[in-house]
């Protein structure tokens, strides 16, 4: 280490040394000379301020001397010279880029894995040249530039990389590179050094790069890692409700074990809401599999948060495994029947009312309590959370109590019958049906059961009708229709139609009215026009149908995604309200409605962190919001099986590249030398003003 | 009034001038001061007629010669010998620390210019004494505290003696180094029945002997008087730039940057001064400071009054 000056005959300019020096010598000459009484008291308070005075002086003589001293060093331009560790066999005036693996299974071996992965990426870009560009960039599934991107500013980048720490992404190679080729291209650079550091695992093989790769882009692969470490982890937790008489919930979870297998059985908790953990035991196969049944007698109420937990192994992000057990919450229904008929069967809502709420036992949530229009002038007890108004021959009275209802944020489900005057029905719902009545249509012959006309197929990715994604749609086709009410073509204001028969005439119609919205069924909710009621569809859907018009319907509520994955979520449909989703970490992240495609979703890709996330829609500012979906991300699979990449496979997707299997970036032998300068002139800037400062407080306080 | 200076023939012409001068502040100056001489403990209270005096404000109205009037048209009060005589013996510091003084350019007081000097300021506060006690028929004496000092004056009463004491105060400035210790033991045993007066800095260097020799004086039932006399910029030390401090009584020279030293010698100074008041009361000698830029006759007057 030295220092050398870019002016060194400026330092002639150390004679004005000489100046302070001087001027401190004869500084005190008296100016004056006083005839005074007596000197005793004089000698005598010299001798007590000698001592701290002479300090005083001969600092201050210091100050000043260092002052002139950097006055001279800057004119000089003084520099630190001094020789670094280089890279052995590269070169390094070359530019290069440094790829830090920050993947979850970089956190392997209690984080030493990613520290030395820091610490090589640090001695590699110590190792180059002053003024070689660089770059880091910290990459999982995303691939970030660290600090200022491509730049000779060495400082700003280690800076930067102490910043990086492993999270629980997929290892994505291929958007690294890309990244690294755009950084260099970008700079306009042809000639340049990518260092991967990693762990020698990833979701797979860059692909398509060779195709547009540059022949002067060398890469050089460093796998860090010293074997693949111990690790288990689960990978499915299939829930089931009522699956077998006596347990209310089922847990199916499965598990495997990579690197070396554990010697025996391995404890595994399963941890519900804040409150409730069972704990078992897993035993892995000689392929590292295993699997763990929980079962509860009584199933968690609305949505919970579950996970399952493991003991600490060789990669610790992925120990835990969180995804949602959902149940219902509960729900008051009232169901106004206009036929009652003789026989409870041939009650307009004898149907409904069972699919809504079976009986005891039922795990059904949902409590319908029925009254007949007849009987009804006004709604005892209030509606509760929903209203179905079922073939009730003159809504008239009710009509201005359901108006304002549904207004206030209500649901309201309109099923027709033979009692329905459409007339009647528009002049006094008109204000919340979707679209006006117009008459009574019939199809087929006397017998419905002969008729042709069904339902037709649902939109499965709307909220009411994903639940038949897993089977259930060929029955829509199936449900018998000999009558129904037509409705005119134009539908009213905030108006859709959700399902359509067969041949055409709407089946199902929304519309927002309010702050609530309105379903239309048009044909009956018992069986004197269908047979819907006795097929397999008709509980879901009126389940999904209640849930929807409260706002309680949970949609994907089981998804688990892997973290860094996007997970397509819905946009709530009226303008003025916000969305957001809250993160694991209790932050919560608005969505850009802006963003939404034609059905209404937006993708939200900020799952970087393993546990549960929440979907809310709520009214304006400051709102609570009201929960719409829940889902989970976890540390992807392939990502905790340690797989360690092909290495052909690698070889022939990236051109030119050359592996470095469990060695270092700088090796311990054959370690070249580089010249590394710094410029001096702020410390010397700094010296300057520290030392014109303290002379003149000095200065000051012996004025 | 006139003053008799007939018996100071021994000063040269050239001081008749500022002795008739100081003369006529140190009365203005006890004239001034609301005490008069008939409140002073040494008031005469004999009945032996010793002289006419003018009248002066203050004076007893009953020690008006009302017959001197009728035949004259002058007030005359008539001064009697008292039953016991003090005999007042006054030491004055005429050393060359005396020379200093910093209060000159300061505006002139009612009895006249005010002292420029310690020296000025000392021998005015002693003549203005002499007066006070002369007027009241006590016999004032007069001794210098300086190199080669003149004789002393032997303490006679009598007005006219004013002139002569005056004269003997202003015909040598303030010079050399001073025995204190000497002067106070010579003046002290010739007039072991008297009252013993010094007017002094009391930048002396004999340490405390002249002090003791004074509370001796004091312990045998006399009494002895100590009038400090201090400028102020020896209190105050107001100098900033880096000066040479000489000495005026040849004690050499010091270079130093008041800046620096300033704070601890004003520390050192108000120490010593409080040191010699604590030290005359200790002996039982009374002690006044003056300050040359304060008015002198009010000091003077509260001490006389206490």
């Amino acid at each position: 280490m030295g220092i050398s000056f870019a002016a060194p005959w400026m330092l002639f300019g150390v004679v004005l040394l000489s100046v302070p020096v001087i001027a401190h010598l004869t500084g005190y000459r008296e100016v004056r000379a006083v005839d005074f009484p007596t000197l005793r008291f004089l000698r005598a308070s010299q001798i007590k301020v000698r001592k701290r005075t002479r300090l005083e002086s001969l600092l201050l003589l210091l100050l000043r001397l260092l002052a002139v001293a950097a006055i001279v060093g800057l004119f000089a331009q003084p520099s630190l010279t001094w020789t670094a560790p280089a890279l052995a066999g590269f070169d390094p005036d070359r530019p290069s880029v440094v790829l830090l693996d920050r993947s979850a299974s970089m956190s392997a071996d209690d984080g030493a894995l990613f520290a030395r992965a820091r610490v090589e990426a640090s001695e590699l870009l110590a190792g180059l040249s002053d003024g070689t560009a660089a770059a880091g960039v910290a990459f999982d599934s995303r691939a970030d530039p660290l600090g200022p991107g491509l730049t000779d500013a060495r400082g700003r980048l280690e800076s930067a990389l102490d910043d990086v720490a492993p999270g629980y992404d997929n290892t994505d190679l291929d958007r690294a590179l890309r990244r690294a080729r755009d950084l260099l291209r970008d700079a306009r650079i042809e000639g340049a050094n990518i260092f991967v550091l990693s762990d020698g695992s990833a979701t797979g093989p860059p692909s398509g790069l060779a195709a547009d790769w540059p022949e002067g882009y060398a890469v050089h692969y460093h796998d860090l890692s010293s074997g693949r470490p111990a690790n288990r982890f689960a990978v499915a937790a299939d829930v089931e409700t009522g699956a077998r008489r006596g347990e209310g919930l089922r847990v199916e979870a499965r598990f495997r074990a990579v690197g070396p297998l554990p010697g025996g059985p391995v404890p595994v908790t399963l941890r519900i809401g804040d409150d409730l953990e069972v704990v078992g035991d897993v035993q892995f196969d000689g392929d590292g599999k295993g699997a763990r049944t929980f079962t509860l007698p009584v199933p968690p109420a609305g949505r919970v948060a579950a996970e399952l937990v493991m003991p600490e192994d060789g990669v610790s992000a992925d120990d835990r495994y969180p995804f949602l057990l959902q149940g219902d919450s509960d729900l008051e229904v009232l169901l106004v029947s206009g036929d009652g008929g003789a026989h409870p069967r041939d009650d307009e809502t004898y149907y409904l009312a069972k699919a809504l709420q079976p009986g005891p036992g039922s795990l059904s949530r949902i409590r319908p309590r029925v009254v007949q229009a007849e009987e009804l002038r006004r709604i005892d007890g209030g509606p509760g959370d929903l209203v179905f108004l079922c073939n009730v021959a003159d809504p008239r009275t009710l009509a201005p109590e359901l108006e304002a209802f549904v207004r206030r944020g209500g649901g309201l489900f309109v099923t027709l019958g033979n009692r329905v005057d459409p007339d009647l029905y528009n002049d006094a719902l008109g204000e919340l049906l979707p679209a006006r009545l117009t008459e009574i249509k019939t199809r087929g012959g006397s017998t419905f059961e002969q008729n042709p006309t069904g339902l037709g197929i649902p939109p499965l990715d709307t909220d009411e009708f994903q639940v038949f994604r897993g089977g259930g749609v060929n029955v829509f086709g199936k449900a018998r229709f000999g009558r129904m009410v037509g409705t005119e073509p134009r539908l009213q204001d905030g108006a859709d139609v959700l399902l359509r028969f067969t041949d055409g005439l709407p089946a199902l119609l929304e519309r927002d009215v309010g702050d609530g919205r309105v379903v239309l069924f048009t044909s009956s909710i018992d069986d004197d026009w269908t047979d819907l009621p006795v097929r397999s569809i008709f509980v879901p859907l009126v389940h999904q149908f209640a849930r929807s018009l409260t706002g309680t319907l949970l949609l994907d509520g089981r998804a688990t995604v892997d973290v860094g994955a996007p997970v397509s979520v819905p946009a709530p449909p009226d303008p003025d309200d916000e969305a957001w989703v809250e993160r694991p970490d209790g932050r919560r992240v608005d969505l850009d409605r802006g963003a939404a495609d034609a059905d209404g979703r937006v993708s939200f890709a900020g799952t970087h962190l393993p546990g549960h996330y929440a979907l809310y829609w709520g009214g304006g500012a400051g709102g609570e919001g009201i929960l719409r979906m829940g889902f989970a991300a976890r540390v992807s699979a392939a990502e905790s099986s340690l797989v360690r990449l092909d290495r052909k496979a690698l070889l022939s997707a990236v051109p030119g590249l050359v592996l470095h299997d469990g060695e270092s970036v700088l090796g311990d032998d054959d370690r070249g030398e580089v010249v590394r300068t710094a410029s001096m002139g702020g410390w010397v800037l700094l010296l300057l003003g520290l030392s014109l400062l303290g002379e003149s407080v000095l200065a000051g306080r012996r004025a | 009034m006139s003053v008799d200076l007939q018996t100071a023939t021994a000063v040269p012409p050239e001081l008749l001038e500022g002795a008739r001068a100081l003369t006529a502040q140190a009365k203005a100056l006890v004239l001034g001061m609301r005490t008069g001489i008939h409140r002073s403990r040494l008031r005469g209270g004999g009945s032996e007629f010793s002289e006419y005096t003018p009248y002066s404000p203050g004076d007893d109205l009953r020690h008006v010669d009302w017959k001197v009037l009728g035949r004259t048209d002058k007030y005359v009060v008539r001064r009697y010998l008292a039953d016991r005589v003090t005999r007042v013996r006054l030491l004055v510091d005429r050393s060359g620390s005396m020379a200093f003084g910093t209060t000159g350019g300061r505006p002139p007081a009612d009895w006249g210019p005010r002292p420029a000097t310690k020296w000025e300021a000392a021998r005015l506060l002693t003549l203005a004494l002499a007066f006070t006690f002369l007027r009241q028929g006590d016999p004032v004496g007069l001794a210098m505290v300086q190199p080669n000092a003149p004789p002393d004056v032997p303490p006679r009463a009598g007005e006219s003696r004013l002139g002569m004491l005056a004269a003997r105060l202003v015909d040598m400035p303030a010079q050399g180094r001073g025995d204190l210790r000497s002067a106070v033991s010579s003046t002290a045993a010739r007039g072991r029945r008297d009252l013993v007066v010094v007017v002094s800095d009391l930048l002396v260097d004999e340490g405390d002997e002249w002090m003791d020799a004074l509370g001796v004086h004091a312990a045998r039932g006399r009494e002895a008087w100590v009038v400090h006399v201090v400028d102020p910029a020896e209190i105050d030390f107001p100098y900033e730039e880096p000066t040479l401090f000489r000495d005026l009584e040849g004690a050499g020279d010091l270079s130093l940057n008041p800046r620096e030293a300033g704070r601890s010698y004003r520390e050192e100074f108000a120490a010593f001064l409080e040191d010699r008041r604590e030290a005359c009361l200790d002996r039982g000698v009374r002690y006044l400071r003056v300050n040359t830029a304060d008015p002198l006759s009010e000091a003077l007057g509260r001490f006389l009054e206490a």
